[in-house]
């Protein structure tokens, strides 16, 4: 199974919550990434995702990997959107099953924070007033 | 010298800046990504590449990596996903 998904549809979290059972698994963490009305100072209207989706793939599973060997855990999933989202859309889910919470919590923190630093994935915002701008970027 | 052609796709920003999502190049044997970056920084105005990676093939590599006949070249603006 893949574990990592980009995905041009609209992501349905409690629908994908339900495929995660697992008896071995007594905590399960999850971080949903929404879509907000308002970055640096400015109203948006909208967002804009692009993805290089091959090495997007290939970089989000390799932090799957890294996540499963260096937590205990059982399960870890990543499910992130692409194209134009509204407000309050979900542009990106972690969940992650385990024995116990410390682990779990640990590792749905490390995906979410690899992805936004390694994966090939762009955001541009689009605001009120009419401007829009791919972000910048860490560096 | 015989040319190698070569594929580059743009994203995010160079998308923008070049209106295109990819296009097809003939370059000089010996060409990088870095020689090649600069050819096309010149011809569409992108920004300063200092904060960008490179993938070719869909795998990051060196800006001094010399490209090879029917290689396919992205360059990766800082990422902004989640």
């Amino acid at each position: 199974m893949n574990n990592f998904i980009i995905s041009q549809d609209e992501i349905d979290f409690f629908a994908l919550n339900q495929q995660f059972k697992n008896p071995n698994a007594g905590a399960i963490s999850s971080f949903q990434g929404v879509v907000r009305k308002n970055n640096l100072g400015k109203e948006v209207l909208r967002l804009e995702y692009q993805s290089y989706d091959r090495l997007a793939q290939k970089e989000g599973g390799n932090i799957i990997n890294e996540a499963l060997e260096s937590f205990d855990i059982e399960t870890a999933y990543c499910m992130h959107r692409t194209g134009v989202l509204e407000i309050g859309d979900i542009a990106v889910v972690v969940i992650v099953l385990a024995g116990h919470r410390e682990d779990s919590f640990k590792a749905c923190r490390y995906i979410i924070d690899e992805v936004k630093l390694r994966v090939p994935i762009w955001k541009k915002e689009i605001y009120q007033n009419g401007d829009s701008g791919w972000l910048k970027g860490a560096g | 010298m015989k040319l190698i052609n070569i594929k580059v796709i743009y994203f995010a920003v160079l998308r923008d800046l070049t209106t295109k999502k990819e296009e097809l190049l003939s370059v000089d044997p010996g060409t990088t990504p870095q020689s090649l970056y600069d050819i096309l920084q010149e011809k569409y105005s992108f920004p300063d590449q200092n904060t960008f990676k490179v993938a070719i093939n869909d795998n990051f590599t060196e800006w001094n990596e010399p490209l090879s006949q029917h290689d396919t070249v992205v360059f990766i603006p800082p990422v902004t996903g989640g």
